[in-house]
């Protein structure tokens, strides 16, 4: 231990997040074998941002590539309360359903429903305030997932795709 | 420390809530005047004309997790409820602007279904937003978010404070 560590948060598939040290100088798989998970062979290690840029979502694809277990912390964007995401997918194939065919992209597992929810409403040309309101809900379900969610957290093991539709919250009224 | 006491707490340290907090979305003031049942939080919000970058909120979370809690925006030092002239507004008719209206219960709760004191008297709720509905799996976290998520809203229109 030394004064250089820093908390991170790490992504297990399909499950909740838990808090773990990391050192500059220790591995990825170091860091997760301390907060007791072991990854499983051909699991993909996503480093990311505690913060949402925002920024608009472009093309079909993320650019995101996942780190080898044996990446030393000081070698990945790995900052304090930054995220470890652990996932079986490369990618995850995002459907959206609104009026008209659905759209679909691919997405890193690390991205925040609020990245996808961005993609969808542009998808959607859905602008300005009319957009608010409109969230999006897991298909065939009544689960609306936070904005600050991961799809890692959504998608569990044996599959790499995840639909959702682009749902209005209701107004509370009475 | 009683059982929905030491939920809360338990909850207050969980990677989702520290997370949201090391992301600047919210945030726990230890004020010693919010006391269990009570806590107070600060929600950030996006910027606007003469407006603050966050605001507070008092939270009530008796019966926690079982019941939802209820809250209102507060002045951090007072902790008194937040004058109208200080609260945020919303766009007129918008969903932003009914659930934090001030014309209701005398904007002592927020005009949603994770309010405890709003949901007990909207039993109706339960049909019309189903998915809205507090279950004991929720956690502050979901309302926080909930409520952080409205600001998101172009129908945030700030608090409209008179020009300086």
């Amino acid at each position: 231990m030394t004064t250089d560590n820093f908390e991170v948060f790490i992504y297990p598939a399909g499950g909740k997040p838990v808090t773990a040290t990391a050192n500059p100088t220790d591995t990825i798989a170091q860091v997760l074998a301390q907060a007791g998970i072991t990854p499983a062979p051909g699991e993909h290690l996503f480093i990311g941002e505690a913060v949402d840029d925002g920024a608009d979502v472009v093309g079909d694809d993320d650019a995101d590539e996942p780190h080898a277990p044996h990446t030393t912390v000081a070698d990945t964007k790995l900052r304090h309360h930054g995220h470890i995401h652990c996932h079986p997918c490369h990618r995850i194939e995002v459907t959206v359903n609104f009026n008209g065919p659905p759209k679909s992209r691919k997405f890193a597992p690390s991205a925040r429903v609020a990245r996808v929810r961005r993609w969808a409403l542009k998808a959607y040309d859905l602008t300005g305030p009319a957009a608010s309101d409109f969230m999006l809900q897991i298909c065939q379900s009544d689960q609306r997932p936070r904005l600050t969610q991961h799809l890692s957290e959504l998608v569990k093991s044996g599959t790499c795709s995840i639909c959702f539709d682009l749902v209005k919250e209701v107004t509370p009224q009475g | 420390m009683e059982l929905a006491e030491q939920i809360m707490e338990a909850d207050l340290v969980s990677p989702e809530f520290l997370s949201g907090a090391a992301a600047g979305a919210w945030g726990r003031v230890h004020h010693d005047q919010a006391q269990w049942p009570r806590a107070l939080f600060w929600l950030a919000v996006p910027p606007r004309v003469r407006s603050p970058d966050r605001y507070y909120v008092l939270v009530d979370a008796t019966g926690y997790r079982c019941a939802a809690p209820t809250g209102t925006f507060a002045d951090p030092q007072t902790l008194e409820q937040l004058a109208p002239q200080h609260r945020p507004k919303g766009k007129e008719g918008s969903r932003f602007a009914k659930v934090f209206r001030t014309d209701w219960e005398n904007g002592r709760a927020f005009y949603h279904p994770f309010d405890r004191v709003a949901a007990s008297s909207h039993a109706d709720w339960v049909q019309t937003m189903p998915n809205k509905v507090w279950t004991p799996n929720h956690t502050i976290v979901d309302w926080l978010d909930e409520f952080c998520s409205l600001f998101q809203s172009e129908d945030y229109l700030g608090v409209h404070l008179a020009a300086p």
